[in-house]
């Protein structure tokens, strides 16, 4: 390989970074003109956390494989010269086996020949044998690499020691040690890129093995016919004993992990046991969610919820935006900002008062949970029931993120294996997970009703989630993939990082979100003024007032639950809470039908990136009528039943 | 299914006619004792005994009579007929060309050394620093060698 160009002195440098929205995997191919470092490894390494540490830019961190599906790109000052960092989804192999696996397989494969372009490769240290397989991978592929051993300190914690140097001479590149997660070695680490070489793959490849390295150097698809499967295992095989051997030359175990029974390590090990124990792992469960219900459900949706939207708006913000605008000769103006539909009275007061501060109990929460390592604990506890509509436990990670961002858990469903899977998966996100803004409202109306009727919601919810996946399970072509899924170690979640994700969520939810509450309170004062809404408000009542047996004024909130639902169960909310209320039933029915609308309209367009606008229409045709059908028989059934009243 | 007795260590094979050559007169299919046709020594079947398996099962455990068998042969076997803490290197992976290929992607290939640390409500495999969870189906394609190869001195999970 030619000399490559000096770097000079690390100096650190923050100048950003952006997600690759919408890009082709195919499209990530990188321009040879300026240097480009690309961050690979293994899921759950500690890649987004040196992609942070390198551009000082925040992306989101999980103790979970399948955090980053996307490719990410930051910028690092290496001295005078700036250098793209790009941080790519995590692979077991690059011989891809899933969409996900895809997106890196290409990425790196675009890389051969381009002289400016280096691969940094992010090992776990604790487990160098699944790293090294990548490696050779990398050597085989013949792009310039370093190879990083993150997490030094859990590795030495664990007893391991391993001879960085002899491994550097081994395999041909330089060596580094890293803790990302507290920004050491990372400058030694930037220093070593300038050095960057190929890995050396002097070693007897099986012949019927060596389609595999054409296919390695292509960048493969991830639909592999049985001939070609049968290869790449081949193939893995006689890598993995290649990284056998090194890990027997260069590395030594001298003890075993830290044995003091209060060690955090000690602690977390057992309680990782216990999450997945056969008994014992089903009142982890219940308590992880009991904890999650009085943090968000009684700490954001109730107390916090109520300083907002009654001390902060009620008192002090409302009254005053009024003050100032009962000066405002216009009284288009006056009601377009605290009007009815104001601006400032519904939209921001929505926004603000009542959903961020659900929002961020929840992100809070989910952080902690995603840190400490239980998420993909949960999907080995859930698998069996999730067989029943057609997936596999892997599927609880979309799920699970979809009570926080059904759109950014659509994304994460390509994880799963097959294009039923991911298909299945995203019909449930839309139909049946509610979003945290909207999870927090509905918790807020359940605490309104009784406890028999919060029951019929839930079941009426769960079921049709059930049968309707049954169903798409029985329907759709293709296979269910099995369920094979890493466990990564549970770790005590880091304040900083917990915080930090939860600040980046938060601040996505007021850009994306509460332009949306502002758009539809405009769409209903347009309405409003131009006297179309009681026209609207008339088509709808058949089915709001016919079906669900709802006041009129119900149309206007399903109306812009096409927005966003999370804004019309808002809507409910306040209608309930008004004078004239609502009665048990109409809550009940209400709930029902908003759980089951589409979240919102940006999930429709991450469908159509997704899926194909095919899907997102067959999928949006199916949903809303078959949201007011149920809504509709919910009221059947409980008018029939006669116990909430008749109504 | 063969069980060895816990007083004079004869491994026999419990049932009717080991019962009936020792002249029990409770020998039928009701009978809930494994009785030890050299010593007469009888012991509680705990194939037999919900609570038993129960008390099992909360321990993590599978019952004894299946250990026992599983030590007294050196033939590969199935990781989903291993008891939990078995550790063993695979002997061949026995599946479609997609698991395998997804298996090795994860480490487990032929040679790999490996623990099985659970079996419900998922089987959880322990392949040096490596957990994963698979489902029954997977844990039944991997051929084991029962025994506890030596890798306590380094990463390398290979026997």
């Amino acid at each position: 390989m030619a000399p490559r160009k000096g770097l000079g002195a690390p100096a650190l440098a923050t100048v950003g970074a952006t997600s690759d929205h919408g890009r082709n995997p195919q499209t990530n191919a990188i321009d040879d003109q300026t240097r480009r470092i690309v961050l690979v490894g293994n899921p759950n390494v500690g890649k987004s956390a040196l992609f942070t540490a390198l551009t000082g830019h925040h992306v989101t961190v999980s103790n979970y494989p399948g955090t980053t599906v996307e490719i990410t790109r930051g910028r690092l000052r290496i001295g005078s010269d700036n250098a793209e960092v790009v941080d790519s989804p995590g692979v077991n192999s690059l011989l891809a086996l899933t969409e996900d696996e895809q997106v890196t397989s290409a990425l790196v494969a675009s890389l051969r020949g381009n002289p400016n372009a280096v691969v940094v490769q992010v090992a776990d240290a604790k487990n160098l044998r699944r790293a090294l397989l990548i490696t050779l991978e990398l050597g085989q592929i013949e792009v310039p690499t370093v190879l990083d051993l993150n997490m030094t300190d859990e590795a030495e914690g664990h007893g391991f020691e391993i001879d960085t140097q002899g491994l550097s001479e081994a395999l041909g590149v330089p060596v580094c040690r890293t803790v990302a997660t507290r920004a050491r070695g990372v400058e030694e680490l930037v220093a070593a890129i300038s050095r960057a070489r190929v890995p050396l793959n002097h070693f007897a490849l099986p012949e019927e093995a060596r389609p595999a390295v054409a296919r390695l150097k292509a960048g493969v698809a991830s639909e592999l016919g049985a001939v070609d499967l049968r290869v790449v295992a081949r193939y893995t095989e006689a890598l993995l004993a290649r990284a056998d051997s090194l890990v027997k030359s260069y590395v030594r175990r001298r003890r075993g992990p830290t044995g003091a029974w209060l060690h955090p390590d000690r602690l977390a090990h057992v309680l990782g046991a216990l999450s997945v124990h056969p008994v014992w792992g089903w009142p982890m469960l219940f308590l992880a969610l009991g904890a999650v219900y009085l943090f968000v459900g009684r700490l954001g949706a109730g107390t916090l919820v109520d300083l907002l939207e009654h001390g902060l708006f009620g008192r002090l913000i409302n009254p005053a935006v009024g003050a100032l605008f009962a000066r405002v000769p216009w009284p288009f103006v006056r009601d377009l900002f605290v009007g009815p539909y104001g601006l400032v009275t519904v939209g921001l007061t929505y926004g603000l008062a009542i959903i961020l501060p659900i929002v961020a109990t929840f992100f809070l929460a989910f952080g902690i949970a995603e840190d400490s390592g239980y998420l993909p604990r949960l999907a080995a506890m859930l698998d069996r029931l999730f067989r029943a509509i057609g997936l596999n436990g892997k599927a609880v990670l979309p799920m699970v993120l979809g009570l926080g961002c059904d759109t950014m858990a659509t994304m994460t469903t390509r994880i799963l294996a097959t294009r039923k899977e991911r298909l299945i998966a995203t019909l449930m996100l839309a139909l049946g997970v509610p979003c945290s803004a909207q999870l927090g409202v509905l918790l807020a109306m359940v605490s309104v009703v009784p406890a028999s009727a919060a029951c019929v919601w839930l079941i009426s919810v769960m079921a049709t989630v059930v049968v309707v996946g049954w169903l798409a399970a029985r329907v759709l072509p293709g296979q269910v993939g099995l369920f094979v899924l890493e466990l990564p170690p549970m770790r005590m979640p880091g304040l900083g990082n917990v915080l930090a994700k939860t600040a980046a969520r938060v601040e996505w939810y007021l850009r994306e979100a509460v332009p949306l509450f502002l758009v539809g309170t405009f769409l209903l004062f347009v309405l409003d003024r131009v006297g179309a809404l009681p026209g609207l408000i008339r088509i709808g009542e058949p089915i709001v007032v016919g079906l669900l047996g709802l006041p009129r004024e119900a149309a206007e909130a399903f109306l812009i639950g096409f927005l966003r639902r999370d804004f019309a169960a808002t809507r409910l909310f306040d209608m309930a809470r008004g004078v004239a209320g609502l009665t048990t039933i109409q809550l009940v029915v209400s709930m029902v039908t908003i759980t089951l609308f589409i979240p919102c309209i940006a999930n429709v367009f991450i469908i159509v990136k997704e899926r194909g606008w095919r899907v997102a229409a067959a999928i949006t045709a199916f949903v809303f009528p078959l949201a007011f059908a149920v809504g509709g028989l919910v009221r059947w059934a409980m008018v029939a039943a006669g116990t909430w009243g008749v109504r | 299914m063969k069980t060895t007795c816990p007083l004079c260590a004869f491994e026999y094979e419990p049932g009717d006619e080991s019962c009936r050559a020792s002249g029990c007169p409770f020998a039928s299919k009701a009978c809930r004792k494994l009785h030890c046709p050299r010593c007469g020594y009888s012991v509680p079947d705990e194939r037999a005994s919900a609570l038993a398996r129960l008390v099992r099962r909360l321990l993590g455990e599978r019952p004894r009579v299946e250990r026992v068998q599983r030590e007294a042969t050196d033939a590969p076997f199935r990781l989903s007929e291993a008891p939990v803490r078995t550790r063993g290197a695979v002997s061949h992976i026995d599946a479609a060309p997609a698991l395998s290929a997804q298996l090795a992607a994860q480490g487990i290939v032929a040679g790999t050394v490996l623990r099985l640390a659970q079996r419900h409500p998922a089987f959880i495999i322990e392949v040096g620093e490596t957990v994963l969870a698979v489902e029954r189906s997977v844990a039944h394609s991997v051929w084991i060698h029962p025994g506890d190869p030596t890798v306590a001195d380094s990463q390398e999970p290979h026997a």
